[in-house]
């Protein structure tokens, strides 16, 4: 090359890496590298070997990441690759989230993994994989971005949800849920060329400035656009009646991606559904149809998910169940579209991500036979064995089904205190009345853990060496569901201030 | 040392719950060490109690012993509580029957006994929380968090069916609960609108002025969770079962003590409150306590298990409180207040005693008994004295509430007196009947000739109690001037605000 194109190139890398602030994703970076060393690891003959290696690997990369977080979070707020990315509290706190729940979900799968006999050194760069996408789809503020985010998220996911290659309905899972995603996404694109036709750019501030300036909300392409596109995140959350692909998964896979799948993949999308909504829609549709749609979703998704868990008898299905019934409350806050509002949102993730977490841990160490044993059967009698994790499993349920002074509590109490406030009394009503009922089916767990005797095909924990890390995920998680029942202010107090940029 | 800024009141509710961590450390099979830590934690709060109960100054009105912490600014909650005169003497008797409770069960816990005991201490927190609650967050949270301990009590150391009574418990008063959680906030955004700033605290929801057509729906959500609780007929159906089930502590404490968090609900939110709405709704209020008077006693009456034969007999006494408080007048409700502290100690001491026979017999069939008093005379010594203050005999505690509440509904409707009359002789009906098949006669069955009568333990128990019967009935005076003037001040609250046109104070439209 001459050196007068050289220089020239130079310059222009120059001109635009020193654009790029590229410490913005630096927990990105952490994770794909953390990724690709990880998946280098594949090169080690021995199996046994590979796995710890990657295990201590990940715990170590995840551990680095939420540390960057941090870091980002203490940088100003602001943006990145010419507007693409952008950094600010609500994006550093959730990133932190995904990091956190990575480290549990990989200090439980080792041991799980192991117990049920497959080496499956490959989920840990597919979790890595999987965050970063996460922290994209957070962190983008252009539609492109967070599609991709969400492509990275996607193709993870299909591929952890088959991870157990050799189990049948792990296999059936993953092609349930590729077909079904993918559906989801096309939907997805399709809203997002709505928007671009439309406005002509794809930066939220384009066209969030396009429909203010130009009084474009009654614009056919852009209304259109908005609801493929939730349709499209709905698919991604559960909404219902774009949830049946949820519980079939949910029961398939191994239940280590089923925890994962039930909290930080839901919090990214929902999170990101409501940041892009937000900022796209000027001040005067909060009194349109758009906060009535979502309030009709909240409605059906809560009605849904409570009342299908009641019948359910196989645990993983009814937990998916719930975890559906559970983003209905969270769209309850959606539905009353203020920023105030998502600060709820944000807490009862960072409350329902622990009890989640927390409560299928305590399920994990009991787990056989491809987790066929998980059945209300099946768990006859586990809390009797082991006390200590019978009281765990005590906060774990009481927190999910709402009961002070659990964190599920004071959640969905800011969610409702939020809707009474916009005064959609009949969100608050629906919403609590369903609380109510989903309380009959986790203590219907409780019940067949403490009361029934152990039957022939029902589990014991006697035998079971609890190792250091899941007793670690256990009183982590625990700790923390108690902690914030009891002291909710600190959360909800930078919840608050980091929704104020929406 | 426990001057004037002892934090007296934060000290009678979370020490239990101390004693409960404390508990936690300790191995299961040191039943003496867990019985002492559980006995210690009960004393002292009871003597704490005892404190708060004899420094309690009754001739200013407001709420003494205050102490309020900041919790969650931004929201308006507080931890604020305080007690005034009807909140104090029902901590009082929370305390003494927790700790009656709690020794009532040595002997009859076989598994799980370090459960038990912290399951006990978490419940009393729970109590004492309610009553002392001065933000209506905080009373609610402490209103929810009893439901835990007690749904475990039953579901694990209960009778044959617990497991459905206890989730029948469990739902019934979740579901109660849940609209309430929704008018309580409701509240407090209304104090934002009206006072420019969001207050869930009792000195801040009490001057609300508030529409006369939402009171009635706010009073409708608050009355359901409390109907529940009391429980006021049509909404008692989980009690039969959820005492009967219960383990001893565990009916000891419901009969006495949660019970009554719902008609301290009534006292304490529906009135003063919705006053307008209160003077509506009463008639419906007392019509369903009178059916629930006799509904309760008839009930009673056909009841072959003891154990539900005392429970039916709760859902009637409580149907004469409920009476009293709806009368809304001085006498009537002086006298609920009284018959709460009343029923709380009489059927308490049943629940003790059919327990106590329980635990020799494991029946608690009325057919299976028969003459035992020639067998366990002190045992039918006691049993008496309770049946007789269940029924309201002069000279004993019964007695004073009773006259009071027909004395109350006789003067908002001659009808209502008469009929709680009438409640009286059933229950008399009722009680002397079951204590005539099982005490006296022949003994018709031989197994019956070898109980053994009542222990040391069992007698230290019981003989508060009867102390307690015999001195509230014969002068009742010192308690009720404890709480006079907090039911005054109800009173006069309410008929301020109600007085049509004229003299209202708070200016509501006509």
């Amino acid at each position: 090359m001459s050196s007068a194109l050289y220089d020239n190139t130079t310059q222009q890398i120059i001109a635009i890496l020193g654009n790029t602030n590229i410490l913005y994703i630096l927990p990105q970076i952490i994770l794909s590298a953390g990724a690709l060393i990880t998946m280098i690891a594949s090169a080690f003959p021995s199996e046994k070997f590979k796995q710890s290696i990657n295990y201590y690997m990940t715990v170590f990369f995840f551990a680095a990441a939420a540390i960057s977080s941090l870091y980002t979070i203490s940088l100003q707020a602001g943006n990145a690759f010419n507007g693409m990315i952008n950094s600010d509290l609500f994006s550093g706190i959730l990133n932190i989230i995904y990091c956190s729940t990575g480290f549990l979900i990989t200090l439980t799968a080792h041991s799980y993994f192991n117990r049920r006999g497959r080496y499956v050194f490959e989920l840990y760069p597919l979790l890595q994989f999987s965050v970063a996408g996460m922290m994209f789809m957070t962190m983008g503020s252009d539609l492109m971005v967070i599609f991709i985010g969400l492509e990275i998220l996607s193709v993870a996911l299909y591929v952890l949800t088959g991870i157990d290659t050799g189990d049948r309905r792990s296999n059936e899972s993953s092609v349930k849920y590729f077909l079904m995603g993918v559906f989801a996404s096309a939907f997805l694109l399709y809203g997002i060329a709505f928007l671009y036709g439309a406005a002509g750019t794809t930066s939220l501030k384009g066209i969030g400035l396009f429909i203010t300036d130009k009084s474009a909300w009654d614009n056919l392409y852009i209304s259109a656009g908005i609801v493929l596109f939730i349709i499209g995140f709905g698919f991604k959350i559960s909404m219902v009646p774009f949830h049946m692909w949820t519980p079939d998964v949910y029961e398939g896979t191994p239940l280590i991606i089923t925890v994962f799948l039930s909290t930080a993949p839901k919090a990214a999308a929902l999170t990101a559904m409501i940041r892009v909504i937000m900022t796209i829609t000027p001040a005067s549709a909060a009194s349109g149809w758009l906060p009535e749609l979502i309030a009709v979703f909240a409605v059906i998704t809560m009605t849904v998910g409570n009342l299908m868990a009641l019948n359910q008898t196989d645990i993983k299905r009814m937990m998916a169940f719930s975890s559906i019934a559970h983003i209905g409350y969270m769209l309850v806050a959606f539905a009353v579209f203020r920023s105030e509002a998502v600060s709820s949102v944000l807490f009862y993730f960072g409350a329902y991500i622990l009890m989640n977490i927390g409560f299928f841990t305590i399920l994990s160490l009991a787990a056989l036979n491809e987790d066929r044993n998980l059945t209300l059967e099946g768990i006859q009698g586990l809390a009797k064995e082991k006390p200590l994790f019978g009281l765990f499993l005590v906060i774990f349920l009481f927190s999910l089904a709402g009961i002070p002074p659990a964190a599920g509590f004071t959640a969905k109490f800011f969610i409702f205190s939020a809707a009474v406030e916009a005064k959609l009394y009949y969100l608050a009503v629906i919403g609590i009345l369903n609380s109510a009922v989903s309380a009959y089916y986790y203590l219907r767990i409780l019940l067949y853990a403490y009361i029934k005797d152990a039957g022939d095909n029902a589990v014991s924990l006697r035998g079971i060496k609890i190792n250091a890390a899941c007793l670690t995920v256990i009183l982590i998680t625990g700790a923390g569901t108690i902690w914030l029942g009891i002291n909710p202010g600190d959360l909800i107090e930078l919840a608050k201030r980091a929704v104020l940029s929406l | 040392m426990f001057g004037a800024d002892f934090p007296i009141l934060s000290t009678i509710i979370f020490l239990p719950a101390a004693g409960a961590v404390i508990l936690l450390l300790i191995p299961a099979v040191k039943t003496r060490i867990i019985n002492a830590i559980t006995v210690i934690a009960g004393s002292l709060s009871l003597i704490f109690t005892l404190m708060m109960y004899s420094r309690f100054q009754e001739n200013i009105t407001g709420y003494q012993f205050a102490e309020r912490y900041y919790w969650l600014r931004s929201y308006g909650i507080s931890f604020h509580v305080g007690v005034d005169g009807i909140s104090l003497i029902l901590i009082t008797l929370s305390s003494i029957l927790s700790l009656i409770a709690v020794i009532s069960s040595f002997k009859s816990i076989s598994t799980r006994y370090k459960e038990y005991m912290i399951i006990l201490l978490f419940l009393q927190t729970g109590m004492n929380g309610v009553f002392a609650a001065m933000d209506m967050f905080l009373f609610f949270i402490f209103w929810e968090v009893i439901l835990i301990p007690m749904f475990i009590l039953i579901a694990l150391w209960g009778g044959k069916e617990r497991i459905y009574a206890s989730i029948k418990f469990f739902i019934f008063t979740l579901f109660g609960s849940t609209l309430m959680l929704i008018s309580v906030i409701y509240l407090a955004y209304l104090s934002k609108s009206e006072f420019g700033f969001i207050s869930y605290d009792f000195t801040d929801i009490f001057r609300l002025n508030i529409d006369p057509g939402i009171q009635v729906v706010l009073f409708l959500a608050f009355a359901l969770s409390f109907a529940i609780k009391v429980p006021l007929f049509p909404f008692h159906t989980w009690l039969p079962d959820a005492h009967t089930e219960a383990p001893t502590a565990g009916s000891v404490i419901l009969a006495g003590v949660l019970l009554k968090m719902g008609t301290y609900g009534f006292l304490r939110f529906n009135i003063p409150l919705f006053p307008d709405a209160a003077a509506v709704m009463a008639p419906y209020m007392i019509a369903l306590s009178i059916v629930g008077i006799i509904y309760g006693a008839l009930m009673a009456m056909v009841q072959p298990d003891m154990k539900k034969l005392v429970a039916y007999s709760s859902v009637s006494h409580m149907g004469f409180i409920m009476l009293g408080i709806f009368s809304l007048n001085t006498e009537g409700m002086t006298g609920a207040v009284l018959q709460m502290i009343n029923h709380g100690i009489s059927t308490g001491m049943l629940f003790l005693l059919v327990g106590m026979i329980y635990d020799r017999r494991h029946t608690r069939l009325i057919a299976d008994y028969g003459g035992i008093a020639k067998t366990v005379p002190v045992f039918a010594a006691f049993f008496m004295i309770a049946a007789l203050s269940s029924i309201g005999l002069p000279g004993m505690n019964g007695f004073i509430g009773e006259i009071m509440i027909m004395t109350g509904g006789f003067m908002v409707k001659p009808l209502y007196g008469i009929i709680a009359a009438g409640g009286v002789i059933l229950s008399a009906v009722y009680m002397l009947w079951m204590y005539q098949r099982v005490m006296f006669g022949p003994v018709t069955a031989d197994v019956n000739r070898t109980i053994k009568d009542l222990d040391y333990r069992e007698r230290f128990i019981l003989v508060p109690l009867v102390i307690l019967i015999f001195w509230i009935g014969i002068y009742p005076q010192p308690l009720i001037s404890k709480y006079r003037l907090s039911v005054q001040t109800v009173i006069d609250n309410y008929s301020q605000q109600v007085k049509p046109a004229g003299n209202n104070l708070k200016g509501e439209g006509k």
